[in-house]
């Protein structure tokens, strides 16, 4: 088609103008692109962070609170569940497996929680992945703790290092730490990209020994002080659990087991499907992504205006062109079609270079970015979602063009054959 | 520079500021698990077999909440019920998925302060993969129900969905099918 | 059936044409002239007067008011936009006085541009082509190499001679020309005039150009005045 042919023409012999604007939206599309690929990879990342674990008891508390703190180790618990309670779910029939977890405890601003060798078993994240150990193995003995790898990297821990609990969980300690009963590090998982490569782990007989003689809430004094030695010695044996992991036997069961931990009379404790809180979870977040996309949303309609005023800029030069072009018979929606067109290949070169660039970005990036943020992203050249947004964008495009193609309608008709002013 | 989950973690802190008001609806729902306008439907899967439970407060089905005093509220509960007996039309699996439904069972259940349905049934499904989505007529045949909300569990994992009315198809593929 | 001889090429009653923006107001009134089949008609007067207006009114891209616009025997005040396009791309050449090719395109397809929007779209491109070679080398444009170049690399007699190609191209009865030899020095002046009539001649075609060289005007058939035609007001508008 003639005009499809003239506008190719007219953008050649304006190449830089063109290059420019197409680079321009470019790069928007490959931020929002970006963007949205981060925010799926976030999401699934997000929500894969707990799986292989059927159901999460804690002390009675809404479903996300529970979720944030026995998966996110944000926030704190309203209380912890009694070890007699701990030992009447375990011996419910229905239950395969308990994880006990104990939250309270810092380690210079990482999260120390006391669990059980079962932990590193059970625990599973996107999808199915258990926990593997970079280096060292799971507590041997009672002073022996095992970090994630952000621990590891940010602190410059190997296996034999030796680290001190802080008292409490405030970035910074006031003074008070268990620094009587040092810790060596026994194993360092391999990064997951969940809240386990933020954690110190210890043995839950490990928590109950650095807080013997803390009862009253601070540092022991005078006859109350016991060594590292002594300590063990006396009974370990975990008091309390901040909350508990649960396999069972049957996915069938979870709902029953829900209900008798939510009605379980001795104690205020409940149960939640991790799924479930992260779905309400995830929700609360929307909001979040919403405005990521927003923002990049705004920086592709930024470079859409860059591309109206360039070709409204040049209309004014191009006004004899126009003449010339109605002289030998276009009509003033040839005239239209033309600048629209213009515009159309610009947008339309511009989102698919963006594809494609965000595909090789992704294609030898993506190693890098799992490694930085274990966020792992997938390989596609475009999911559909994207696919959505991006004819989204091609039409935001189309209708962005008609402002200088209406433009120039307008100009043409009043023109005729002489440039009037 | 490592990032290591900071992004989600930030966005964490930021949800958390929005808990308070969460925090306290969940307690309220522990204290009195009723909600006018919102029936519960969990189901859970595994191999063929998926189980569903139903719960739905009285006032969405038949429009009150205690025994049946007169004939009216009676011949209004068994109607209820004649229709409840079979669930499996009211939460359509796909046929596809070739599900034959068995042990239904609904029950009008009464306390001192309010009355609901109780239904549970069992699908057995010849391509259970296949059940990754559910048809809902709940909202056609009890007109006085507002909303479901559907917990799902299966081989996929677990998942919550708050179905409106006016909402016809529910999409469990997060939970079941592969 | 009127003898098709006896149509006028362009015949012009009771017109009133306006035009006004922001900055001026402009009308036109012509009660009525008359230019026969074959005839070379010069247009003066001063500038400013409304040539240029008048020129649209005939080609089709401006609108009257009211009265009528007859060329060749069609009524353009009756036809639609789309219709007075179409009839404009078959029916006549336009040549301006400056700037009449586009750019972008070579030598060569300024020239077929013209066939691109007439009855003769559907031709194929070659054929195109071969009747556009025809007239450039008919104009001594006929070197390869400069059908190649681009429009914008020719010297201004080069492009004015182009623009004639373009004019004549597809040979619609109809040429209309703006000044097309005012950017010209005596020389090419005389040399362009020359192929203009020639092909005029060849094409049996009715020529219509303005101009304000009264040397020029005397080699037309006929000198037609526009003050002698119409009864013209211009205004600006106060303050702007």
């Amino acid at each position: 088609m003639i005009v499809l042919r003239l506008a190719l023409r007219s953008l050649r012999n304006r190449w830089v103008t063109a290059i420019l604007t197409v680079l321009s939206i470019t790069l928007s599309v490959v931020m929002l692109l970006g963007v949205e690929k981060i925010r799926a990879g976030t999401k699934s990342s997000f929500l894969n962070t707990i799986a292989g674990t059927d159901l999460i008891v804690g002390a009675r508390a809404g479903d996300v609170q529970l979720l944030l703190y026995s998966v996110f180790r944000i926030g704190d618990a309203t209380a912890n569940i009694t070890w007699k309670t701990v030992e009447d779910i375990k011996s419910r029939p229905e239950v395969k497996w308990v994880v006990p977890i104990s939250l309270g405890d810092s380690h210079r601003g990482f999260r120390v929680m006391g669990t059980s060798r079962e932990y590193f078993e059970h625990y599973r994240y996107r999808r199915n992945r258990p926990l593997e150990f970079a280096s060292g193995e799971p507590f041997n003995n009672l002073y022996e703790a095992v970090v994630g790898s952000t621990v590891a990297n940010e602190l410059g821990y190997k296996v034999g290092s030796e680290i001190v609990v802080a008292h409490g969980t405030g970035r910074v300690s006031f003074g008070e730490d268990h620094k009587d009963k040092p810790f060596r590090v026994g194993g360092i998982l391999k990064q997951t990209g969940t809240p386990v490569d933020r954690t110190v782990h210890l043995k839950m007989q490990a928590i109950e020994a650095i807080h013997i003689g803390w009862e009253k809430g601070s540092a022991p004094r005078g006859d109350n002080v016991r060594s590292a030695e002594q300590v063990q010695q006396l009974d370990l044996n975990p008091k309390s659990a901040t909350a508990l992991y649960v396999g069972l036997k049957s996915r069938m069961m979870t709902f029953s087991l829900q209900r008798w931990v939510n009605t379980y009379k001795q104690e205020a404790i409940s149960a939640i499907l991790p799924g479930v809180a992260f779905a309400q979870l995830w929700k609360i977040l929307g909001s979040v992504e919403l405005a990521l996309l927003a923002i990049s949303t705004m920086v592709v309609f930024t470079a859409f205006l860059g591309m109206i005023i360039s070709v409204l800029g040049s209309l004014n030069e191009r006004r004899r062109e126009m003449a010339i072009l109605r002289s030998v018979g276009a009509s003033p929606i040839n005239i239209f079609s033309l600048l629209l067109s213009e515009a159309v290949v610009l947008v339309l070169a511009g989102i698919c270079i963006g594809v494609f660039a965000n595909f090789i970005i992704l294609y030898f990036g993506r190693a890098m970015i799992e490694e930085w943020t274990g966020l792992a992203l997938d390989l596609t050249l475009i999911t559909s979602s994207e696919a959505k947004l991006m004819v989204g964008i091609f039409i935001g495009g189309v209708v962005a063009s008609i402002v200088p193609a209406l433009r120039a309608y307008k100009v043409t008709l009043s023109d005729g054959l002489t440039i009037q002013t | 520079m490592k990032l290591n989950f900071k992004t989600p973690i930030l966005a964490l802190a930021l949800a958390v500021q929005t808990l308070g008001v969460i925090s306290v609806e969940a307690s309220e729902r522990v204290l009195d698990a009723h909600e006018h306008g919102v029936s519960k439907l969990k189901l859970a899967q595994e191999s063929n077999t998926i189980i569903f439970e139903l719960e739905a407060p009285g006032n969405d089905i038949v429009g009150f909440e205690h025994a049946a005093e007169n004939d009216d509220q009676k011949s209004a509960v068994n109607e209820a019920l004649s229709q409840l007996q079979k669930p499996e039309l009211i939460f359509v699996l796909p046929a596809d998925a070739k599900c034959t439904a068995s042990n239904q069972k609904a029950e009008f259940e009464t306390e001192e302060d309010h009355a609901g349905f109780h239904v549970t049934w069992t699908m057995t499904c010849e391509r259970p993969a296949q059940a990754n989505a559910i048809t809902v007529r709940f909202f056609e045949i009890f007109e006085r129900a507002e909303e479901v909300e559907l917990e799902a569990i299966g081989n996929s994992g677990q998942v919550a969905i708050e179905v409106e009315k006016g909402q016809a198809k529910v999409d469990i593929s997060q939970a079941i099918g592969e | 059936m009127p003898m098709a001889d006896a149509v006028p090429a362009i015949s012009i009653a009771d017109l009133s044409f306006q035009f006004s923006n922001n900055t001026r107001s402009f009308s036109l009134k012509i009660s009525s002239f008359k230019i026969e089949k074959g005839e070379r008609v010069a247009l003066v007067g001063p500038s400013g007067s409304g040539k240029s207006t008048l020129l649209g009114l005939i080609c089709g891209v401006l609108s009257p008011l009211d009265g009528s616009v007859c060329v060749l025997g069609h009524h353009l005040e009756k036809m639609s936009g789309r219709e007075r396009d179409r009839f404009r791309a078959n029916t006549i050449g336009v040549i301006f006085q400056q700037f009449n090719l586009l750019p972008y395109l070579s030598v060569l397809d300024n020239v077929v541009l013209a066939l691109e929007f007439s009855k003769h779209r559907h031709l194929s491109i070659s054929n195109k082509q071969s009747k556009a070679e025809k007239l450039l080398t008919f104009l001594g444009l006929g070197e390869a190499e400069m059908r190649h170049q681009k429009a914008s690399q020719l010297s201004v007699g080069q492009q004015q001679r182009v623009a004639a190609a373009r004019a004549f191209v597809g040979e619609p009865p109809l040429i209309i020309a703006d000044e097309p030899t005012s950017a010209l020095d005596q020389d090419r002046q005389a040399e362009f005039l020359e192929t203009l009539f020639s092909q005029q001649k060849a094409n049996d075609a009715t020529l219509l150009m303005v101009t304000h060289d009264l040397t020029v005007a005397k080699q037309f058939d006929r000198v037609l005045d526009l003050r002698d035609i119409c009864d013209l007001s211009k205004n600006q508008v106060a303050g702007s």
